[in-house]
């Protein structure tokens, strides 16, 4: 099991990407690209930098979320490779079946 | 030496079913995962919890989680169910407010029911369970596993395999031991076999217990 603090940094960069999802979105390179004077690229930009670096999405680490282990987690179960693998065993992912047999 | 694979999961779509029954699209599968584990934790701590003051067994064998678009219907299959005997509604209202809370979902009913099991010690389950409580009292764990057989003869079931490994009567060295009775065809895919891992934990450390049980199907 993961020490507590780490996984509970993870929700601190969810909680603040959602917060700051939109205020971003209106930064992002379309918008810059969007606006011809440099000065007004420099202030949407500028936009961007202030807000927490926290805020970035590219920031957030998917953890197991039964364990919390950092890495061999698959997208579509949200769980690492070992305890994916104890619960298809235990019956529990829905429609999993082993391909081999 | 060779592996054996768990045998749950190596009969997952013949003869054996799921205990999760709902679909969802890949994008949404892991949210309805979450669900399923945050609800199976909440019903076993809230059993452990009570079963605390009663001392008897718990005997939760499975829980069923069917999932549809406005209902989510929770089914515990239970082998002692003493929630049921001693103040029936206002335990399973409990149950159903601690799940809720778990689950805040707003536009799902919730509905838990509880289901006895007609040979409570057929299920290898509710065995380990009992099982464990006698090794954590340092019975002798060749009378434990005697103990076993007895009662699965008692339930009509006659085929069974145990293996306790680890620190057995709290020697230094460990050992693995296994008894079986009567034929249980592991290889047989389709051959009906209930299986559960348990670990029982003692002042010496951990014990793994593992029940195959043969179940004939006429």
């Amino acid at each position: 099991m993961v020490k507590n603090n780490l996984i509970h940094r993870e929700k601190k960069r969810q909680k603040l990407e959602q917060k700051y999802h939109l205020i971003r979105r209106s930064s992002k390179k379309k918008e810059i690209s969007k606006v011809p004077s440099l000065s007004e690229k420099w202030k949407i930009h500028g936009k961007l930098q202030s807000s927490p670096r926290n805020s970035a999405p590219t920031r957030l680490h998917r953890r197991c979320f039964s364990t919390g282990r950092p890495r061999a987690n698959y997208r579509d179960f949200g769980l690492s490779g070992h305890i994916l693998r104890e619960m298809v065993h235990a019956c529990l992912l829905p429609r999993a079946t082993r391909s081999s047999w | 030496m060779g592996q054996k694979i768990n045998p749950l999961g190596f009969r997952l779509g013949t003869t054996q079913s799921h205990h999760s029954l709902w679909f969802a699209q890949s994008k949404k599968y892991f949210e309805g995962l979450q669900e399923d584990k945050k609800i199976r934790d909440c019903i076993k701590n809230y059993v452990q919890k009570n079963m605390r003051l009663s001392s008897s067994v718990e005997g939760i064998a499975s829980i069923e989680i069917q999932k549809r678009l406005d209902l989510i219907q929770v089914i515990i299959y239970m082998g002692f169910p003493k929630l049921l005997i001693e103040d029936k509604t206002r335990k399973l209202e409990e149950l159903h407010m601690n799940v809720q809370k778990e689950l805040n979902c707003m536009n799902r009913k919730l509905n838990i029911t509880i289901t006895r099991i007609g040979n409570p010690y057929g299920h290898p389950n509710i065995l380990a369970e009992f099982i464990a409580g006698q090794l954590k009292n340092r019975v002798s764990f060749r009378k434990a596993m005697k103990k076993a057989i007895e009662l699965i003869e008692q339930a009509d079931t006659k085929r069974i395999q145990i293996q306790i490994a680890g620190r057995i009567d709290g020697k230094e060295i460990t050992r693995v031991e296994w008894i079986r009775e009567g034929r249980v065809p592991l290889q047989t895919i389709g051959a009906k076999v209930e299986y559960c891992s348990y670990r029982v934990r003692t002042i010496y450390g951990v014990l793994g217990i593992k029940f195959w049980i043969f179940i004939d199907e006429e």
